[in-house]
């Protein structure tokens, strides 16, 4: 999807240009994996900075999907690296009219927790504790790694008639840079 | 261009491209109608869509690009096809165009409709109804926990603990917590035992308590409907929370989640009424281009595989009209076109087969012509032919030379033209004229010219000329010059009558002589001396006469008598040599000889031929007598005419020449102009010449004085061993 993906971005660049790129957008503030027990698991920071439109969409029902992809790559001398592991953690956002509360739902997890207020909801969505992303068993010590981190709005994710919308407007496009550390073992 | 002439397989694959594109519009439209199935693959179909649609408009693009291309050049077909593209367009584009708007405003005001302001209202009503129905509750809820907090007010952390099982048994609540200031859990007590981490209350609620406030809220639970969520503090010395979470009844929380889940997807439909529009009018626009474009495209191929044929045959029916009847269309298909192609190919065939046959008969008539121009060239008779208005049509070349006229200077010219011009042909054409006009059948006429070849005796025959329906279409005319023919009847008459009356004139001489000089013995003793010298000067007189009369009689004898000829092969340098040798020591002439060593020996009569040499070689020397220096050229060589060889002597001199009158007839006898002779001597060299098979001419080009031309043939059987001399004689004149 990534292909599409960028071609619909380089679409849409066309006609919108990158002049308000900076007051929306997502970043990865601080991330680390680190040994529990026999496994590794991520803290991260995401700073999730959410477009007007989409916040819109959001107060008015739109359940927004965003993709954290988690990649940890072996460290090799004279070929390309190589992927140990790629883990897609999906987290979910929606506002729920009745109860007025923004319920944050962890896919991968199962956890759901409701918040009253946006920015807490938002909060809480970019807080990412002790996700489980590898054994320890597949990490060799001797052997150096590097981890890389991103996350995405999930436009696949996004009701279809808002879709032909979303693939030509900036405001849609929101993601981070890559994230990338060495793995301390 | 590529794309103009797409092959059948190109095609179809093109098409199947075409059948995928539509598969995937189709899959779209069913996509944008229910998004559950075919959702996932909604951006791809909408990339391969409008991928197609712009493969499409470049395939129209430059099918349009190559028709303005042929346009502009006029090739065959290019107005036709532009004229049914035009129309196709037109005719698929308005219809098109028409739904394609109804559809759009149709699509437009249903969307709308889904949305109405009641609606709306009653929607938002549905939600506040729910709202309400909890509102009672959870006030009273809220009371009823605010109530308890004294219960733990005064007790210790460890035995809060305790307490709160009995808390929550009181309280009717499915979960109480006990949390610190810190947000730490001090204590819960919950109904479900497998429930072990309890739920926390937000930073925003323990915010909103820190500033003295309880909470009371609805909290839905993932799957599993709502609950109550209330959070107070307990007042104390520390601060502490009290959070209790209260299931709704089972019917409530049904209902709710019902109006709920209405509320939201009406509310985010509501949301995306712009979006769905416009995903809808995406999808609507895009079949619609798709299919204006794939039948636009279609229609170019399939005008052009109709124009095909029409194309072919204007091209066809150019290249006949420029000649070229090899021209075969291909027929590729059964139908009326087909027909007419099948036709077109059967017309230029036959076409080629009248102009080849009409060129065979050209050919035959213009060999027929040729051959007929050289039997007419090679005819010694002159022909002359005319059309139906006198105007002459051929004439051969023994017509010019014969009328020294060159005639195909007035072919097609009338016949007064040529009387006009040429005044010695007036009487001939004057006859010509009434003979045209007048006869109706073969005639022949004898006429009389006078004209630069002197006095010619023409004998002439006409035949008109009849077409095929019998009428006249013309004259065909044959004359032949019979002066030559003429004259050598009369010379031949000459002959006789001279041998006769050489003869009978000779016979009684010798008797007269005779008797003179018998009657001048017996009477001279007799007479007077001047009877005597009268006697003697009369049988004088009477001798010398008859003498001199002898000698013009065996002269015309000479000349009329019959050729007995002595054949032998003949030196002709050699006999000059010698006839010369005679004549060398005499007076003062200059004789200037040139003897060519290659020309061969001919057969010929010794003694005649020296006559003739004499002849010549005596007028010469009598013609150049007053001249001083008087010059006489004598010179042989050996030519090639008519594959035949030949003697040629010249005789010239530097003397006063032949008046240009007497050239015609100096070889007639009695033509002299010279006081004495016998008027014979050219007379005779001519029959001697003509007897030896040659011919003798004054020759015209030389005009010092007179010459004369002798051209012999070469004796016979002698080409053989001399072949190569006379060759090399021949390039070297050449040169």
């Amino acid at each position: 999807m990534n292909l599409l993906r960028w071609l619909f971005i380089s679409f849409s660049w066309l006609f919108t240009g990158p002049g308000i790129a900076a007051e929306y957008g997502f970043q990865v503030k601080s991330a680390e994996l680190v040994r529990e027990q026999n496994e590794y698991v991520l803290n991260a920071d995401i700073d999730y900075r959410f477009s007007e439109r989409a916040i819109e969409g959001l107060k008015h029902g739109v359940p927004l999907t965003l993709v954290v992809a988690v990649k940890v790559y072996r460290n090799r001398a004279l070929i390309w690296d190589e992927r140990v592991v790629s883990v897609m953690l999906r987290y979910r956002i929606r506002f729920h009219a009745l109860a007025k509360v923004y319920q944050v739902l962890n896919d991968s997890s199962g956890v759901q927790r409701n918040f009253v207020s946006l920015p807490d909801a938002v909060d809480a969505l970019g807080r990412i504790r002790g996700m489980s992303i590898i054994k320890a068993g597949r990490i060799n010590s001797d052997d150096q790694y590097e981890v890389s981190i991103k996350a995405d709005l999930d436009i696949e994710a996004l009701p279809l008639p808002l879709r032909p919308v979303a693939y030509v407007m900036p405001q849609w496009y929101l993601g981070s840079s890559w994230y990338t550390w060495p793995l301390e073992k | 261009m590529a794309i103009g002439k797409i092959a059948p397989p190109v095609s179809i694959s093109v098409l199947i491209a075409l059948g995928a594109i539509l598969l995937s519009l189709h899959l779209m439209s069913s996509a944008t109608q229910n998004p559950s199935v075919l959702g996932d693959m909604y951006a791809w179909l909408l990339l391969i869509n409008v991928l197609g649609s712009v493969l499409l408009l470049g395939l129209v693009v430059a099918n349009v690009h190559s028709l303005v291309r042929q346009l502009k050049k006029r090739e065959a077909g290019s107005h036709l096809t532009a004229r049914m593209v035009f129309l196709f367009v037109l005719l698929s584009l308005a219809p098109a165009s028409i739904v394609f708007y109804y559809s759009m405003q149709f699509l437009h005001q249903s969307i709308d409709s889904w949305f109405d302001v009641e609606i709306d209202h009653a929607m938002d009503d549905a939600l506040e109804l729910s709202r309400a129905a909890f509102d009672q509750r959870m006030r009273s809820l809220l009371k009823e926990t605010e109530s308890m907090t004294e219960r733990l007010e005064h007790l210790p952390d460890s035995v809060a603990a305790i307490e709160l099982d009995a808390l929550r048994t009181d309280l009717a609540a499915s979960e109480v917590t006990l949390i610190s200031e810190q947000e730490r859990i001090i204590a819960s007590s919950s109904f479900n035992p497998r429930s072990i981490i309890p739920s926390l209350p937000d930073d925003s609620i323990l915010l909103r308590l820190r500033q003295g406030k309880s909470y009371v809220g609805l909290d839905p639970i993932r799957n599993q409907g709502m609950q109550i969520r209330v959070v107070v503090t307990i007042d104390s010395e520390f601060p502490r929370y009290l959070q209790a979470l209260y299931p709704v009844p089972v019917r409530l929380d049904s209902l709710v989640q019902s109006v709920e889940s209405a509320y939201a997807h009406y509310k985010e439909m509501s949301y995306l009424r712009s979006a769905l529009k416009m995903s809808f009018s995406l999808t609507l626009s895009l079949v619609l281009l798709l299919s204006l474009l794939g039948a636009v495209w279609v229609a170019f191929v399939s005008i052009r595989r109709l124009v095909a044929p029409i194309r072919d045959l204007v091209q066809g029916t150019r290249a006949v009209a420029a000649g070229n009847y090899e021209q075969r269309l291909p027929v590729t298909s059964r139908d009326e076109l087909g027909f007419l192609v099948e036709s077109f190919n059967a017309m230029t065939q036959r076409l080629a087969q009248a102009r080849d046959e009409a060129y065979r008969s050209q050919l035959e008539v213009e060999n027929q012509r040729a051959y007929l121009e050289t039997l007419l060239g090679n005819l010694t008779s002159g022909v002359l032919s005319f059309d139906a208005d006198h105007r002459l049509r051929t004439a051969n070349q023994a017509a010019d030379k014969i009328l020294n006229v060159e005639l195909a200077a007035y072919r097609g010219a009338p016949l007064s033209a040529l009387s006009a011009e040429q005044h010695h042909l007036v009487h001939f054409v004057e006859m010509l004229q009434e003979k045209l006009e007048q006869a109706q059948t073969m005639w022949q006429e004898a006429i009389t010219l006078l004209g630069p070849n002197g006095r010619q005796e023409l004998l002439c025959r006409g035949t008109p000329l009849l077409t095929i329906v019998g009428e006249r279409s013309g004259t065909v005319m044959v004359f032949d010059d019979m002066t030559d023919l003429i004259r050598a009847q009369r010379n031949a008459a000459w002959g006789q009558v001279a041998q006769r009356l050489a003869h009978e004139i000779k016979n009684p001489l010798t008797p007269i002589q005779l008797s003179a000089e018998r009657l001048k013995h017996k009477l001279s003793k007799n007479l007077n001396p001047a009877d005597a010298q009268m006697l003697e000067r009369a049988t004088q007189t009477i001798v010398h006469q008859v003498e001199a009369m002898k000698t013009m009689v065996n002269a015309f004898s000479d000349y009329a008598r019959p050729p007995k000829m002595q054949l032998e092969e003949v030196d002709i340098n050699r006999l000059i040599e010698d006839v010369l040798r005679l004549y060398s020591t005499q007076g003062t002439i200059r004789f200037h000889v040139s003897l060519d060593s290659a020309v061969p020996g001919i057969e010929a009569d010794p003694v005649r031929m020296r006559q003739v040499l004499h002849n010549l070689i005596k007028n010469a020397q009598e013609a150049v007598e007053a001249r001083s220096p008087g010059e006489i050229f004598i010179s042989t060589r050996c030519i090639l005419e008519n594959r035949s060889y030949y003697v040629e002597i010249r005789i010239q001199d530097n003397g006063p020449g032949i008046e240009p009158e007497q050239v015609e007839r100096v070889f007639e006898p009695y033509v002299t102009d010279k006081a004495k002779g016998t008027g014979l001597g050219l007379a005779i060299v001519k029959k001697i010449i003509e007897e030896h098979g040659g011919i003798i001419w004054v020759d015209p080009d030389y005009r010092d004085g007179a010459g004369f031309v002798i051209r012999l043939p070469e004796r016979a059987g002698h080409r053989e061993s001399n072949d190569a001399s006379i060759e090399s004689k021949d390039r070297r004149q050449t040169a």
